[in-house]
């Protein structure tokens, strides 16, 4: 009899599990940077293939390019940019990497654009959003997640962590926002390495505002929360010997802006860590943005912008860190696959530069 | 601990999974434990009120036992009576004892539960009183109301009563007697227990029973749905409604259809309590009594009030309304009426008189302010004039050909009633009596019967597919209802299937609630409406 019941009450369990991850996936609220499918591809690359993986905002997301990385330096690297990225999430998607032990990237390049900001998930519900998708990305790493969670808990106490645990106890309410395409998988495009490229441009000008460079712009005070988070960040690459750099990616430099990169080229050089303000008028020049057409709004460059940004750029973090070239290495065929499958997927943008 | 929380399923867990393990000897102090664990967690505070009760219940128990076994040994052995009269005189003396035993722990029980209930209400109403004088107000006590206090005196309070009649033999054990008045499934929101029904469950030994177990589950799954999935979705629009009428100019057909609903979503949340604190009990093998029958295919005032909250009716019935209406004075007025009034009103009008203070304190028993009041005396007005008046409304159903069994006359009797009942809700859910009152007035301020074609109840707080789902859910609560009225044992159905379809059921029954419920973010689903009372 007790065996019948120990039977029936696993094999219950057992559907009860299977259907709630079925219906959990259905109802999960389908990010933009589905950074889940990112980490999978992330974690399916070959042993040891990337050697620098870019963390930050969406200035991130959309301007770091690395098919373009590679093709220009033979440099494997990934974008895990992610909206807002909250210091919180820099921290979490830090922690995420560290926990692939198949992976160690010898540089990770942040944003830490939030160091003047009190970014939390119990400020807003638009934070409670970028903290959630960073926590769910991640595989279902029990113990990972639920140190996260703890400190999550610490600064957002009306956070309920049961629901990044499971987050159908948080989505249910979409029931009736459920659309086709909740029930299919995402479009396969690992071979982006996480990289946006969104060919799109906006209808005005941006402008880089040089005079605004030598106007005495005060820097942003740092906020306790979202600096300790940095610093904390900062002390965990260097406990596992991983290089660290900090950029700031091109965009219309407002006084605001400005003051952020006053902040952040303080920290940067009280913590020893390498900063590339790309944002600068020198910079703009020399890596040849164009206010009318390499931007697709005033923050975030267009596929032809980042292409740009992501050519200069690769070649000085090579420079500066000794990035190895791995072109023409057959154990990197696989990235040469992507590069062609990338630009044969935006073959009118990229002709443009010669490939 | 909101018995809709993780913690509240891991306690039951522990507490269910525990009392089939350990030796059955232990079965009632386990439940004692847990009863108190339970009570805890909802305030360390708390725990002297329930001590104070237990205690002083359990005293003045074994003094009332005693002085029944002094009076039987005082008839029987050591002074037997030797004429009528002599023992008339001796029982009269004991009864007088008895009842300066009852008195004394009632006034302490009840004091105490007047006093943390009504205090501020009373300083309010003193307050308003002195300002017209212009005299310095008193402050405000702000007692937090300890948890299920109106529930554990009552029952408590019924168990002496119930000795004090030699209905039942007082506890003799202060721990059992602990676990009677703190019974942790009933001790928030009732059912209002009887120590003859509740105590010999209470301390029997159990076996693990599937079925038992299995039925409890399904109770509560059923508890939770009507809860989480019909309740709180109802809410949206009464609490919108409620709050901001006067803002947004809510009136007319959406003030009335938002009390209507009212009306539903305290059913659904009050008999899905129920239903979970029935379901946990099950488990455990403990019949609790059934505190609901279908209360909306009542076709009177009255009785609806004998299928909503039943066990409260039933003690205001037992302890109250009959020792009124069979009092001396009662009686006194009944005979000096004859001669003025007739056989008939002189009869019924002290019962009216008895129901009606019976239903002025059932209102006044839901809380503190002149609304629950009001709300007393409307439902008292029409359950004593229906008594009342009924030698004329069977007149009137004589003249014009009334066939009282058939199906229009009962559904307009059912349709009465919903009305009536529905009324009665502007008292209360309004914030008070002024606000009830207001928003009356807004319901007859407009005759807008386009609100209900023009989509406008889709701007309440719940979308369209929101809405259409919550009218479907209500459908499907009054189709269960209708059913179980006819006899149908649902539960029974479910349980004769194949494995297959009753998994299935089970499975749409969990996933309803996770999808379908009104839980986190911006939903306070933790708070049951009669939890407060």
């Amino acid at each position: 009899m007790i065996r019948k019941l120990l039977i029936k009450g696993v094999a219950f369990l057992l559907i009860f599990t299977l259907v709630f991850l079925c219906v959990q996936e259905v109802m999960r609220y389908k990010y933009n940077e589905r950074l889940a499918d990112r980490y999978r591809a992330y974690m399916n690359e070959k042993e040891n293939s990337v050697d620098v993986v870019f963390i930050g905002s969406s200035s991130t997301y959309c301007d770091v390019v690395p098919d373009v990385m590679w093709k220009e330096c033979g440099i494997t690297a990934y974008n895990l940019g992610v909206v807002t990225s909250a210091a919180f999430i820099s921290y979490s998607q830090l922690r995420f990497l560290l926990e692939v032990k198949k992976q160690k990237p010898k540089l990770i390049v942040f944003g830490f654009t939030r160091i003047g900001s009190n970014v939390r998930a119990s400020t807003s519900a638009k934070h409670e959003n970028s903290h959630r998708k960073a926590i769910e990305a991640i595989p279902p790493w029990w113990k990972l997640k639920y140190e996260l969670l703890l400190e999550l808990k610490k600064d957002n106490p009306g956070q309920n962590l049961i629901t990044y645990l499971f987050p159908l106890l948080r989505y249910h309410s979409r029931w009736n926002d459920i659309k086709k395409s909740d029930f299919r998988p995402a479009e396969n495009d690992d071979y982006t390495k996480g990289g946006l490229f969104r060919n799109v441009t906006a209808d005005y000008v941006v402008d880089c505002h040089a005079d605004l460079f030598d106007s005495g712009i005060e820097p942003v005070k740092p906020d306790e929360y979202s600096a300790g988070y940095y610093k904390k960040i900062v002390e965990l690459c260097r406990e596992n010997d991983i290089e660290i750099a900090v950029a700031n990616y091109p965009k219309e430099n407002t006084e605001e802006w400005i003051a952020i990169f006053e902040a952040l080229e303080i920290f940067c050089s009280e913590n020893g860590v390498q900063y590339y303000d790309l944002s600068t008028p020198e910079n703009w020049a020399e890596i040849g943005i164009d206010g009318t057409s390499d931007f697709m709004d005033y923050d975030h460059l267009n596929a032809r912008g980042a292409v740009k940004a992501s050519r200069a750029f690769a070649r000085r973090l090579q420079e500066d860190f000794d990035l190895p070239d791995h072109r023409g290495d057959a154990e990197y065929d696989s990235w040469e696959e992507a590069w062609n499958l990338f630009y044969e997927k935006n073959t009118d943008v990229l002709a443009e530069f010669g490939y | 601990m909101s018995i809709i929380s993780i913690q509240y399923f891991v306690f039951i867990g522990i507490v269910v999974g525990g009392y089939y393990l350990i030796p059955k000897k232990a079965q009632w102090p386990w439940l004692l434990a847990a009863s108190y664990a339970f009570y805890l967690f909802g305030g360390r505070g708390y725990v002297v009120y329930l001590l104070f009760t237990t205690i002083s219940t359990f005293l003045c128990g074994r003094w009332l036992a005693g002085l029944n076994n002094i009076y039987t040994d005082t008839i029987k052995h050591a002074n037997p009576p030797k004429t009528v009269q002599e023992r008339r005189e001796i029982k009269a003396r004991f009864t007088r004892k008895k009842r300066g035993v009852l008195a004394l722990a009632m006034a302490a029980n009840f004091g105490i539960l007047g006093f943390v209930k009504y205090i501020d209400f009373i300083i309010g109403n003193v307050n308003s009183v002195l300002q017209l004088f212009h005299a310095e107000s008193f402050g405000f006590l702000n007692i937090a109301l300890p948890l299920g206090i109106s529930f554990y005196t009552f029952q408590s309070m019924g168990y002496l009563v119930d000795i004090y009649r030699g209905k039942v033999q007082a506890d003799t054990n202060p721990f059992r007697f602990a676990l009677f008045v703190s019974y942790f499934p009933q001790i928030i929101q009732g059912p209002i227990g009887r120590y003859n029904d509740l105590a010999s469950q209470l301390y029997g030994q159990r076996s693990f029973d599937y079925n038992r177990v299995k039925f409890g589950v399904q109770r509560m799954l059923w508890g939770y749905f009507k809860k989480m999935v019909i309740a709180d979705r109802i809410a949206v629009i009464v609490n919108e409604v409620f709050g901001n009428y006067v803002e947004k100019n809510y009136v007319g057909f959406t003030v009335f259809a938002a009390v209507l609903l009212y009306g539903i979503q305290i059913y659904a949340d009050f008999s899905g309590g129920m239903d979970i604190v029935f379901g946990v009990s099950e488990m455990l093998g403990i019949h609790l009594s059934e505190n609901f029958r279908h209360p909306f295919l009542s076709r009177s005032v009255a009785e609806f009030w004998q299928r909503w909250h039943i066990t409260l009716g039933a003690w205001m019935r037992d302890y109250l309304f009959y020792p009124l209406a069979l009092s001396k004075p009662f009686g006194n007025m009944s005979r000096a009426l004859r001669k003025r009034v007739g056989n008939y009103v002189a009869k019924v009008l002290p019962t009216c008189l008895a129901s009606f203070i019976v239903f002025v304190l059932i209102g006044v028993w839901h809380g503190a302010s002149w609304k629950y009041v009001a709300y007393g005396i409307y439902q008292a007005v029409f359950v004593s004039t229906a008594t009342l008046l009924e030698p004329f409304y069977a007149k009137c159903r004589i003249f014009f050909h009334v066939q009282t069994e058939r199906f229009s006359f009962r559904m307009f009797q059912i349709l009465r009633t919903i009305l009536i009942v529905t009324v009665g809700r502007y008292f209360s859910r309004a914030v008070s009596f002024k606000d009830a009152v207001r928003m009356g007035y807004y319901t007859l301020k407009e005759f807008n019967p386009w609100v209900f074609f023009n989509k406008s109840f889709y701007k309440l707080g719940l979308d369209r597919e929101n809405f259409e789902l919550m009218l479907l859910l209500i459908v499907f609560l009054f189709a269960v209802d209708y059913m179980q009225e006819r006899g149908i044992h649902i539960r029974e159905r479910i349980a004769r299937q194949g494995i297959v379809l009753r998994w299935t059921i089970y499975m749409l029954g969990i996933f309803s609630i996770i999808i379908f419920g009104m839980y986190g973010q911006g939903f306070d689903i933790s708070t049951f409406i009669y939890q407060v009372f």
